[in-house]
């Protein structure tokens, strides 16, 4: 009891930090929860674009109100070179379209050959839909005009033309991506490490401490009982941190949690804290003092997250990099968490206890060696 | 005197191993992360790549093929594969294509995504039947103007030009890669805390052995803020050639005007540091360097170094903050050079670095020159 107690004694000093962490990311968490989700269906993806109509016509109008209809129209500070480049680099428009005057003159003489300016960044997704649309307009309205139809008429038909759609079918989609208590949990890989390294490893090294250890080894402290209380003190932290959580979830995704995929998650993440926590533990018994729990604290809580799929989506990660997020515990999480919400939809519950089974023989392979490690440092000394 | 105080604090500047990680080892870590993890994300997302689509034909459509081989190929608009309907549900699920297009008396699409790729889809298959309406509008009112108005709709010119402002990097991921060596330059705070504790009396026994020294305070600080910048403005230029040379990060061209933004940052973090080192209170090193550290990861956290779009959004709200802020100054500088031809924003920020370096460079000797103690 005395060395559990001294356990928690010890944490009390790392306490502000672990608050700090824990605030930080359940602010993140309702800020998540709070923005809309995904909705069922198809809807053509609309563009940020910001169209600068300098001719006033009629025709203009036209090819703006068409524009504006598939895309969002964003007003800029102004038009100026700078301003241009700033508003497309920071992605806050994608396409600036420029309508000059003398387009509607353009038209009617059949002259429409790179008429409109439009800044964009080349070669993206978005400024090949954007011109397209442009481009199908004008050429729409000059086959018209061609067919010797007047303005007025040209432009009706234009606008009866571009309103006809093909049929559309959406099928079922994994709904997996569009989950916030999805996000929330992804997240938890990246503060599970750093709270537990941040909390428990300057406890472990001050218990490492060799005039400490010394005098606990000749005192008649028996050493099971020492081990008993710091696994306990180990233990009812990690539960601790895993109860705040899963609370912070029940409040910000309630309905969702409380389900199958709900219980399951949870379970993951108790899983991925038994790896965080074995990782604080080998920090703490290799390291010597705080400088360096802090450093090795962010490197590999953000190695684990950038490379383990945390803060960029699989998906998006190059192959090479995914071989190399095998021997992450993080990777594994992630994937225990994927097949949970896929379960039913592809995934099976093999592949979630597939992943947690691996991040268990994680945890196993990190104690083993750390034991190691101080058995190798004792029988020096 | 002077070059033997200079070695001297060479020599401690070079073995703060703690300040070395976090302004050497950290930014390349943190880089080597970064670029792992985002490298391939606007290949992925943003750059434009023909769309692989499943063609089921029911009905056999001559014109419409004929379309569809008009834009497939190596730099078409898709990458169009004759399947069977189940076979194409099935590369469907599982990724493989981004949509079905039936071909049969009318056309008609199959997704089971919402994203870029179904809409340049969707997008794709509008046109040819608003071009077919087109055709047969125009059949209908006047069968003898069908030619010319063909050719209007195929016109091979554009009606469009498009139009860059810049030709540097305009992948905006790289403002990470800024944030990261603005946050490094900020984090020579740390030397310059810890230096300037050993300057003082009152904080350290260090700074008690120098006062009674007949050295000129002026000489201790001097010679301790050149061997820091030395060093720190070394590092930074490691941390950038590694990100240049090994991750190949394009940061533009302008090589010697990015050495002086590293210098001026170099300094701007280390007067920082020594500005707060010379507070007298609240004294102690912890919390000097917590100070240093709040301060450092504040600024570099507004300047994009974890979430792109916070300057932006800061920008566009209160853009004060960004032309005070030395880590969005360092980062705009960055982004200036990279896009601009002109020296002007650039000159802009480096100006206002240096009015903020030289601010604080003043106030910490003030407080740290010709102090007296009654007791210590």
């Amino acid at each position: 009891m005395q060395v559990f107690k001294l356990f928690f004694k010890i944490l009390k000093s790392q306490l502000t930090q672990i608050i700090m962490y824990i605030v930080i990311f359940i602010i993140i968490a309702y800020i998540i929860a709070g923005s809309p989700s995904a909705m069922p269906g198809y809807s053509e993806q609309k563009q940020d674009i910001s169209v600068v109509d300098e001719d006033g016509t009629q025709t203009s109008g036209a090819l703006k109100d068409y524009l504006l209809l598939l895309n969002n129209q964003i007003e800029l500070d102004g038009y100026d070179f700078e301003t241009i480049q700033d508003e497309l680099y920071n992605r806050n428009t994608t396409n600036v379209i420029f309508i000059p005057k003398g387009f509607e003159d353009a038209v009617l003489s059949g002259n429409t050959g790179e008429i409109l300016d439009i800044y964009n960044i080349p070669g993206t997704m978005a400024a090949s839909v954007v011109t397209g649309q442009a481009d199908n307009f004008i050429n729409i309205l000059n086959s018209y005009i061609a067919a010797e139809m007047n303005l007025n008429d040209a432009l009706n038909k234009t606008k009866e033309t571009l309103s006809e759609k093909t049929d559309i079918s959406f099928l079922s989609d994994s709904g997996e991506a569009a989950s916030p208590l999805s996000i929330f949990l992804t997240y938890i890989a990246y503060v599970f490490i750093t709270i537990a390294v941040n909390g428990v490893s300057p406890v472990i090294q001050v218990f490492n401490k060799p005039a400490l250890r010394k005098r606990f080894n000749c005192s008649s402290y028996k050493m099971s009982r020492f081990n008993a209380g710091l696994i306990a003190g180990i233990t009812i932290f990690g539960i601790a941190v895993c109860a705040i959580f899963t609370t912070a979830a029940l409040f910000t995704h309630g309905s969702e949690l409380l389900s199958v995929k709900g219980l399951l998650s949870i379970l993951n993440m108790a899983v991925y804290m038994v790896v965080s926590l074995s990782i604080a533990y080998l920090i703490g018994s290799v390291s010597t003092n705080a400088n360096i729990v802090s450093m090795l604290s962010n490197v590999i809580g953000l190695g684990f997250s950038f490379l383990g799929g945390v803060f960029v989506p699989l998906e998006f990660l190059g192959d090479g990099i995914i071989k190399i997020a095998h021997f992450l515990p993080s990777y594994w999480y992630i994937i225990a968490k994927k097949s949970i919400f896929n379960l039913g939809n592809g995934s099976t519950y093999i592949e979630i206890m597939q992943g947690m089974g691996i991040m268990l023989a994680f945890a196993a392979a990190i104690f083993t060696v750390t034991l190691a490690i101080i058995k190798s440092r004792r029988s020096v000394a | 005197m002077f070059f033997h105080n200079l070695k001297y604090n060479f020599l401690y500047s070079l073995r703060a191993r703690v300040p070395l990680f976090w302004t050497l080892v950290f930014p390349i870590a943190l880089s080597t992360f970064m670029f792992m993890a985002f490298g391939k994300i606007n290949e992925t997302t943003e750059q434009f790549k023909a769309v692989p689509v499943g063609i089921v034909t029911v009905n056999d459509n001559a014109i419409f093929h004929q379309v569809l081989d008009e834009v497939s190929g190596e730099d078409g608009l898709l990458i169009p594969k004759e399947m069977t309907e189940d076979n194409a549900l099935e590369a469907l699920d599982d990724g493989d294509i981004d949509g079905i297009i039936y071909v049969d008396d009318k056309i008609s699409l199959s997704i089971n995504e919402n994203g870029i790729e179904q809409t340049i889809l969707s997008s794709f298959v509008d046109r040819y039947i608003q071009t077919q309406s087109t055709v047969m509008n125009i059949l209908e009112t006047d069968p003898a103007k069908i030619q010319t108005a063909a050719e209007k709709l195929t016109a091979g010119t554009p009606n469009y030009r498009e139009l860059t402002v810049s030709d540097g990097n305009t992948d905006n991921l790289v403002n990470y890669f800024y944030a990261i060596l603005a946050m490094s330059c900020l984090f020579a705070s740390f030397i310059g805390i810890s230096s300037t504790l050993n300057l003082q009396a009152n904080l350290s026994a260090l700074g008690v052995r120098r006062s009674v020294a007949p050295t000129h305070k002026s000489t201790l600080i001097l010679t301790s803020f050149i061997s820091n910048l030395v060093i720190q403005f070394t590092v930074e230029c490691l941390a950038f050639m590694y990100m240049i040379f090994i991750l190949g990060i394009n940061f533009g061209d302008k090589y010697p005007a990015i050495l002086l933004l590293l210098l001026i940052g170099s300094s701007l973090g280390l007067s920082m540091g020594m500005f707060i080192g010379s507070l007298s209170k609240p004294a102690g090193e912890g919390i000097k360097m917590g100070i240093g550290i709040s301060v450092s990861m504040t600024m570099s956290v507004l300047a994009d170094l974890c979430a792109n779009g916070i300057q932006n959004a800061i920008e566009h709200t209160i853009p004060l903050i960004n032309r005070i802020n030395p880590a969005a100054l360092i980062t705009d500088s960055f982004y200036a050079l990279n896009t601009f031809d002109n020296y002007e924003r650039f000159t802009r920020n480096m100006l206002i670095l240096v009015l903020i370096t030289a601010l604080l460079l003043t106030r910490a000797i003030f407080m740290i020159r010709r102090n007296r103690y009654a007791s210590i």
